[in-house]
């Protein structure tokens, strides 16, 4: 895919016409995704260094700074010393609640079969597994965990 | 937002994280972000319509089209402090279009990688996964991006012509019988009770109209502010 950089010619009569028939309906509201940005920006915001790869950023607590934890090759997130990011702070997180490991050049969540379940931001219900896109925001009991991946 | 909080379950969350953003953001900095980088929300109001409307065309379902919209904000502001103005180079446009085309061309990928895993999991079985044989098994992808988002262009114009309040109804439906619909201006007319002139000066009106917006979305894309075509910018390396 090469884009040209020349202007924008103005349309003819059929391209118009041709348009109008793919036109899908107006959407005016794009509440949910300009609401998940704003949080995500304002995580981002708070650091005082964006990350420099795939990452899960954090609070421990309401008045705990935010951290942020690589993924690397992989990362399960739970209250029991056996994950690896483990999070005594989270009474509502299960000992092994959710993962993130790379799939084929992507980002693979899953839930750990954990009692509270798994949530991403704009995705209804509790998910199984998502692979996961730049800026999604994980909610896992009452902890919030805000995806970035620099690399994207 | 309350709507949306209380639909997607996670209303008493969001009222946390905004209190405690709030606290945050007003403890730092909140506008140490450089002049040279303009505010991502007004970056979304400019492009948003757009973008989605581009990766629906692309064959995207809305939610896809929502995730493209959201990590395409994410991956311009994040490399927007890189971009600098060089007259003769290729615009921000075409940086954008380049983005958003990759982000088409990954929720693509993306989705088809999603049902390989559900079919592994729902299947449970031992072996290779389907998610790891199949992995590199793209569905086709579009390659005529620049005429799929020129026609986004039309369309967001097109949308705003026909929704402008100030334009009388009867005038939208005039120009929608003879300019979209193809009908002859002898027939509108007569559809109409309005002279043959008349229908051709509103066609040229609303086309015209039409044009205007499209020349100033295409002046208003050629840069992240909103700088007019002469002054090009240079794509981050």
């Amino acid at each position: 895919m090469n884009p040209s950089d020349t202007e924008f010619d103005p349309p003819c009569e059929s391209e118009v016409a041709a348009a109008s028939l793919t036109m899908a309906p107006a959407r005016q509201n794009f509440l949910p995704v300009r609401e998940r940005l704003a949080a995500a920006f304002a995580f981002l915001e708070s650091l005082p260094k964006p990350p420099t790869e795939a990452s899960l950023v954090f609070a421990r607590g309401r008045n705990a700074p935010f951290e942020v934890v690589p993924i690397g090759a992989g990362l399960a997130v739970g209250r029991g010393d056996e994950s690896s990011l483990c999070l005594p702070e989270g009474a509502s997180l299960s000992r092994r609640h959710f993962s993130v490991q790379p799939k084929s050049g992507m980002w693979l969540l899953e839930d750990l079969k954990s009692r509270n379940g798994t949530e991403v931001d704009g995705v209804p219900g509790r998910v199984g597994h998502r692979l996961l896109r730049d800026g999604d925001i994980i909610f896992a009991g009452e902890m919030m965990f805000l995806f970035v991946n620099p690399a994207a | 937002m309350l709507a949306f909080a209380q639909l997607s379950g996670h209303y008493h969350r969001w009222c946390l994280l905004i209190m405690d953003l709030a606290t945050r953001l007003s403890l730092l900095e909140r506008l140490k972000r450089s002049s040279a980088n303009p505010d991502w929300q007004a970056f979304y109001d400019k492009y948003c319509a757009v973008i989605v409307s581009f990766a629906r065309k692309q064959g995207l379902d809305d939610h896809s089209a929502d995730d493209v919209l959201q990590e395409t904000v994410m991956v311009v502001m994040r490399k927007l402090p890189a971009f600098e103005y060089v007259p003769q180079q290729s615009c921000f446009r075409s940086w954008l279009l380049t983005i958003v085309a990759f982000k088409v061309r990954e929720s693509r990928r993306r989705s088809h990688m999603d049902r390989l895993i559900s079919m592994d999991a729902e299947s449970g079985e031992g072996g290779e996964p389907l998610h790891e044989r199949f992995a590199s098994e793209e569905p086709d992808a579009s390659e005529n991006v620049e005429q799929a988002w020129r026609t986004s262009l039309i369309e967001e114009a097109l949308q705003q012509v026909l929704g402008d309040p100030r334009t009388k109804p009867e005038t939208i439906e005039v120009f929608r019988a003879c300019a979209l619909e193809g009908r002859p201006v002898a027939e509108v007319a007569a559809r109409f009770g309005i002279k043959d002139n008349a229908v051709y000066q509103i066609k040229n009106r609303m086309m015209a109209r039409l044009n205007e917006i499209i020349a100033s979305m295409e002046k208003a894309q050629g840069s992240p502010d909103g700088a007019t075509n002469h002054e090009k910018a240079k794509v981050p390396s």
